[in-house]
């Protein structure tokens, strides 16, 4: 099957106020295949929901191909949008009626069955709410609406910017789970997130963009693999002893306060059998897998640095491309 | 689709608290005119009516000798003013009764310049709020199409402020029908006043449809509500008042055929006539020091202006951005 969503080449330019161009996205590519559940990861300001517009056609992008199933977009989105869900950046809707007139005027819209309005209020838990006008909504409610009226035309590809966005704790499980039920129903997902726990739960893969350029694309159980440094902890009660021991074997250790932590382990019942030997008795020994944040902050360069205030634009630049010709002016799309 | 999104578009319209408002108010303007006349009309006595077509009749033998007069005194070719009989006619002469033949075009041209504020209001709204709330890029989600999209909303705005229009339309001519039959008289009908009243009435509904197509173009090549009211308001000061007061310093020639307030009121009203200041007549010449400006010099202003917006306004949209 081909990708549900490939991106190659995108650039987007905003013209600045006292001239110039912002490059929000800058020769930008991703692959999404079908069935994933495919995390888009990066810092403020780094073009996520830039590449969603274009994808959608909401901006003309300046250059750059991109396919949303299997159709070049903007020019194909009519014969596909009915098959694509999108929520893009916490979507608003005119105040002054009730969330279930919303979704039915939608659904009236795109011709959708109004029976489905019912199905998806319940489905983010609006059931009873969904006569409450829009406006007195809280945030985390109109969160909710938004992701609704995406489900509204139970799509193939549900693109969601941000869906966590003030939910509670209830709510970002019920979003987990919601993600999960309609991956294994077959639906692609593309969620973009700065809760990398989350991320990090719910993706089967993410790519992650800095300074509107891909940093890295791959599963996530890859990522983490990739920049997994073999570390271990490991919990002894002579401390001083065990990282000799250790270090006469030839194994790098740092030690901690109660801890030590022996780096690039390629067998770790090596270290049992060290400690072992010579009486150590290990109370426990644990792998320091990377996480998603971690690999984030360490890639983007993002991570806060004391007495540092980062700036939206810190982030790291990705050797990208040559610029395009056009660059500098870039054409008004017609 | 199309058909979907047009009843979408409709359900929408007549959902919205300012249409709902503004229709209401509309409907109580229209209410209060009829009201207001009818508490101002009566049914004329015997004796009113003995005593108006007495008047009238007194009032032409009176011209009708000063013509004779007048003729004798200049000959046939002088210019003497010939008393029109239908001037004198004894509905003229009563006071305090509503008299629809001669009154109800003035009326109308009230109930016709609400409409077409109503029209550029609600046009405006429709598409102003969906541009600012964000609720125009939710629906781009659906239908990706752009001029389909605005084209539904905008035939959606035309076709019920259309509607809308002929319907009070017709409510108010008849009840004013209504309340000349009941307390007052129906005047003198025969000859043009129907067909000319059935064109003012035309003109007026296209007058009001152009009003709507214009509201609705201006909030969206400004993407807002507003940006209609203050295109009007600056126009209205900048042009209307600020150029005619630069013209009239200059003693420009015919000032008044560069205001677009001269066509709209020539369209509505027929024809509108202007004192020509710098027509130069020689001493013995025969010349007109009037021009006159007509229905169809408004038309034709008017379309240009509502069609050169409505054009702006679907480029616009397809080649902007929607954030
Ligand atoms: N309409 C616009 N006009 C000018 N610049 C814009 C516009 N929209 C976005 N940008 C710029 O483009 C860049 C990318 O913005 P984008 O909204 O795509 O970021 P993001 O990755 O979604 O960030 P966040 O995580 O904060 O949502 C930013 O620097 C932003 O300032
Ligand atoms: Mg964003």
């Amino acid at each position: 099957m081909p990708p549900v969503i490939e991106i190659a080449g995108l650039r987007k330019g905003y013209r600045r106020l006292r001239g110039g161009v912002h490059r929000a996205l800058d020769g930008f590519d991703m692959v999404v295949e079908p069935g994933q559940v495919h995390g888009f990861l990066g810092p403020n300001g780094s073009g996520k929901t830039t590449t969603l517009r274009a994808l959608l056609g909401l901006v003309r992008a300046d250059a750059g191909e991109m396919r949303i199933l299997g159709q070049p977009s903007p020019s194909a989105l009519p014969q596909v949008i009915g098959r694509v869900g999108a929520i893009v950046e916490s979507p608003q809707f005119f105040g002054n009626i009730s969330g279930r007139r919303m979704l039915t005027l939608l659904a009236t819209a795109g011709g959708v069955p109004t029976a489905r309005v019912e199905e998806v209020l319940a489905q983010v838990g609006l059931r009873d709410r969904g006569k409450d006008i829009v406006k007195t909504y809280s945030l985390g409610m109109k969160q909710r609406l938004a992701v609704a009226s995406a489900l509204l035309k139970a799509p193939e590809l549900l693109i969601l910017d941000e869906p966590a966005n003030g939910l509670d704790p209830a709510g970002i499980r019920e979003m987990r789970d919601l993600v999960r039920l309609l991956a294994s129903q077959g639906v692609t997902v593309l969620v973009s997130s700065h809760i990398l726990a989350e991320i990090q739960l719910i993706c089967d893969s993410v790519t992650i963009i800095s300074r509107g350029r891909r940093v890295l694309a791959g599963p996530v159980s890859g990522v983490l693999a990739s920049f997994d440094s073999g570390d271990f902890r490991i919990r002894v009660d002579d401390l001083p002893r065990a990282a000799d021991v250790l270090r006469a074997d030839g194994v790098q250790v740092t030690t901690g306060p109660d801890h030590l932590v022996a780096h690039r382990v390629a067998a770790p019942a090596r270290l049992t059998e060290l400690l072992g030997g010579k009486g150590l008795w290990i109370s426990e020994l644990a792998p320091l897998t990377p996480d998603l944040e971690s690999v984030f902050l360490q890639l983007t360069a993002t991570a806060p640095q004391p007495g540092a205030a980062k700036q939206v634009d810190d982030a790291v630049l990705p050797a990208g491309p040559p610029p395009a010709p056009n660059e500098f002016a870039p054409e008004v799309p017609r | 689709m199309i058909r979907n999104l047009l009843r979408a578009e409709l359900m929408r319209l007549f959902g919205r608290r300012f249409v709902q408002i503004m229709t209401v108010l509309l409907l109580g303007a229209c209410v209060i005119a009829v009201l207001s006349t009818v508490a101002s009309s009566h049914t004329p006595t015997d004796a009113e009516l003995r005593q108006a077509a007495g008047d009238a009749a007194a009032q032409f033998t009176d011209m009708q000798r000063y013509y004779e007069t007048c003729v004798a005194a200049q000959g046939p070719q002088g210019e003497c003013p010939r008393p029109d009989p239908a001037q004198y006619r004894m509905e003229n002469y009563l006071t305090g009764v509503f008299v629809f033949a001669n009154e109800i075009t003035g009326l109308f041209y009230f109930v016709a310049v609400f409409l077409a504020l109503f029209g550029f209001l609600v046009g405006a709204s429709f598409i102003g709020a969906e541009m600012t709330s964000g609720g125009l890029t939710n629906l781009l989600l659906w239908q990706p199409q752009r001029p389909v999209v605005l084209g539904a909303k905008l035939l959606t705005a035309v076709v019920s402020v259309g509607a809308l229009a002929v319907l009070v339309i017709a409510g108010y001519l008849g009840a004013f029908w209504g309340v000349a039959s009941v307390s007052g008289l129906a005047g003198d009908l025969s000859g043009p006043f129907w067909p000319d009243l059935f064109a003012v009435v035309a003109r007026a509904i296209a007058f009001v449809l152009g009003f709507t197509v214009l509201g609705f173009s201006i909030a969206v090549i400004g993407r807002h509500t507003a940006a209609a009211l203050g295109t009007v308001a600056a126009y209205a000061v900048l042009w209307e008042v600020g150029l005619r007061i630069v013209l009239d310093t200059v003693d420009a020639v015919r000032p008044d055929r560069w205001m677009f307030s001269t066509y709209l009121v020539a369209f509505l009203d027929g024809s509108i006539e202007f004192y020509d200041g710098w027509s130069n007549c020689g001493m013995y010449a025969d010349c007109a020091s009037t021009y006159t400006v007509t229905w169809v010099h408004g038309a034709l202003a008017g379309g240009v202006v509502v069609l050169v917006a409505a054009a702006s306004a679907f480029v616009l949209t397809q080649r902007r951005d929607m954030a």
